[in-house]
């Protein structure tokens, strides 16, 4: 009976539009005052939610690509790509995945990518002549790969509810994400090719050294992101603080491009975003509290293997799951709620916590481009005044990519499990 | 009032963002420069950023901006979309209205911190502040929502 109060009242409030993070609180107090708990229990798992030291990052992550974004960084990265790759059939497609894929070494979250420099690439695509709709496909596309590449947002998050090592998920990201950048660029190269899209002058070795070397401080963000996660000189946070000192010095005494005024907006706007995710803590840690009290990742468990013990269907019914969620919901939503109810089942069955962190964060980053609810494809309409349906009928031919993508990971640990596994053994 | 509390909300918030990233790069200096990192650190740190993710929530609550997924409810007529937005807020200010009492029993209940032995009830009083700014809030939704619904009904 409580169950059923807890999962009714946040069906009802999700449907009828309540902020889901609410929802959650909402369904988790019914379920309190109806089992008789203390209200300043609840109040005390709230404050929890919020209290874990490595959370930190995530609003310092969001404030190195807000900071970045102020100054020349984003223009600087796109010349460099233009330069490498704009003079091959799909020029400023494969630009759009470059720029993303370098971004993504020093952001975390998918929509600021969009924001930042999707909507650079974006708009340059639109001038040379491509069809709107395409170029926001391959804008949306390509900003999955970022939390998908370190640093991520969604990893953290799992890394907190797992127990898995944050170092290794984060490097367990590498070789997928840049296997998503291959298989776009193959696409739209063929596309373009065959479509007869726009495509830029070749540079010259000297534009492309020179591009490089105009772009080289930037690009040195994620190396040395990297290399202090990899040497243990500090922790996930005060790596993120490190980020936003180096992209603070590169606007402030490098490119000159940012005062004081500039920092103290970042703040704000650093401020304002981080809501959006912070709720989501205290809510799934409540609502999750209540899921575990009623023994539901047990149950659930039981249920699926009583159905088939086989992995492959285990493995099967994972993704198939986090797929629907992702339709329907946002990632970090989805791995703080439904992560500790399947982690029994990944153990089950001798699921490595890595490979099974990067199935999910897959799943909810694919989770992203997906209808009917899809942030960055909302994200990439509301910016560029796009109707949503033409949109999503460009996206089909690369959600296609995305899951091709997604079975590879899936079925072959070692994409997810080399690279951590020859750099901390 | 409520430009004031919001204007109030972005500038606590905000400062909690500096002062939480000007202590952590502080204490990565004082490890490597001086060979003597600040035992408070990571707890005071800590504490500004449940402060300021508390207060950013309380905001988006304002702004009406929080993650929602209305596909179902946008496909409902103006007037019956401007009724659920007030029961949902109504249903919210059932909630906070509930938590202000416990929230506040909870700070007499706490210790004292690992590391700088401060009482907890200090970081933990954003709780209450939490719930009654989001009523402040909520009161101001309802009666903007209450005017969407009249003007639907017209």
């Amino acid at each position: 009976m409580s169950l059923a109060i807890l999962l009714g009242v946040f069906a009802i409030l999700f449907f009828l539009g309540m902020p889901v993070a609410f929802a959650m609180i909402v369904a988790a107090w019914a379920y309190i005052l109806y089992s008789g708990f203390d209200l300043s229990f609840m109040a005390l798992q709230m404050f929890a939610g919020l209290d874990f030291f490595v959370l930190l990052a995530i609003p310092l992550f969001i404030l190195a690509s807000e900071v970045m974004a102020r100054t020349s960084v984003a223009q600087r990265i796109f010349d460099f790509a233009e330069a490498l790759v704009g003079g091959i059939h799909g020029g400023l497609g494969h630009v759009n995945t470059v720029t993303s894929v370098i971004f993504s070494g020093m952001s975390g979250s998918a929509v600021a990518d969009v924001g930042g420099i999707g909507r650079l690439s974006h708009r340059a695509m639109v001038n040379q002549g491509y069809p709107a709709p395409f170029s926001a496909a391959v804008t949306a596309t390509s900003a999955v790969i970022g939390p998908i590449i370190p640093p991520s947002i969604p990893m953290i998050v799992f890394s907190m509810v797992s127990g898995a090592s944050i170092a290794k998920l984060f490097f367990a990201g590498a070789i997928p994400g840049l296997l998503i950048a291959a298989a776009l660029f193959v696409y739209v190269y063929v596309v373009a090719k065959r479509r007869g899209y726009p495509m830029g002058r070749r540079a010259t070795f000297a534009q492309l050294i020179a591009a490089f070397i105009a772009g080289f401080l930037p690009l040195m963000t994620p190396v040395i992101l990297l290399a202090s996660i990899y040497l243990g000189i500090v922790t996930i946070t005060e790596a993120a603080a490190v980020a936003v000192l180096y992209a603070l010095a590169l606007g402030i005494f490098v490119y000159r491009a940012l005062s004081w005024q500039d920092f103290l907006d970042c703040m704000r706007t650093v401020f304002i975003a981080c809501g959006a995710i912070l709720i989501l803590l205290p809510a799934a840690k409540v609502f999750g509290f209540a899921l575990t009290a009623e023994g539901v990742s047990n149950h659930f468990a039981a249920w699926i293997m009583s159905i088939s013990d086989n992995p492959i269907f285990i493995l099967i019914a994972i993704n198939v799951l986090f797929i629907v969620l992702g339709c329907i919901s946002d990632p970090n939503v989805n791995i703080m709620l439904f992560v500790p109810i399947v982690m029994p089942l990944a153990n089950a069955i001798g699921l490595d916590p890595i490979h099974f962190g990067m199935i999910v964060v897959l799943n909810c980053m694919i989770g992203l481009v997906t209808p009917p609810v899809g942030g960055l494809l909302f994200a990439i309409c509301g910016m560029e005044k796009l109707r949503f349906e033409t949109v999503v009928n460009a996206m089909w031919p690369f959600l296609g990519l995305l899951f091709c993508i997604l079975a590879l990971v899936t079925a072959f640990p070692a994409l997810s499990l080399w690279l951590p596994g020859i750099l901390f053994n | 009032m409520i430009r004031f509390l919001k204007t109030a909300e972005v500038g606590i918030g905000s400062f909690c963002l500096f002062a939480m990233f000007a202590i952590l790069c502080t204490n990565i200096l004082m490890r490597y420069g001086f060979n003597a990192a600040l035992p408070w650190a990571e707890e005071v740190s800590n504490y500004l950023f449940v402060w300021a993710g508390f207060l950013s929530c309380a905001y988006l609550l304002g702004k009406d901006e929080h993650l929602r997924v209305d596909f179902l409810v946008s496909r409902f007529s103006d007037k019956t979309q401007a009724a659920i937005r007030l029961f949902n807020d109504l249903v919210l200010v059932a909630f906070f209205v509930s938590m202000v009492i416990p929230s506040f029993q909870l700070l007499g209940k706490l210790r004292t911190t690992p590391s700088l032995r401060m009482p907890e009830a200090i970081p933990y009083s954003i709780l209450p502040i939490t719930m009654l700014i989001c009523l402040v809030h909520l009161i101001s939704l309802i009666r903007r929502h209450y005017a969407a619904y009249r003007d639907a009904a017209a």
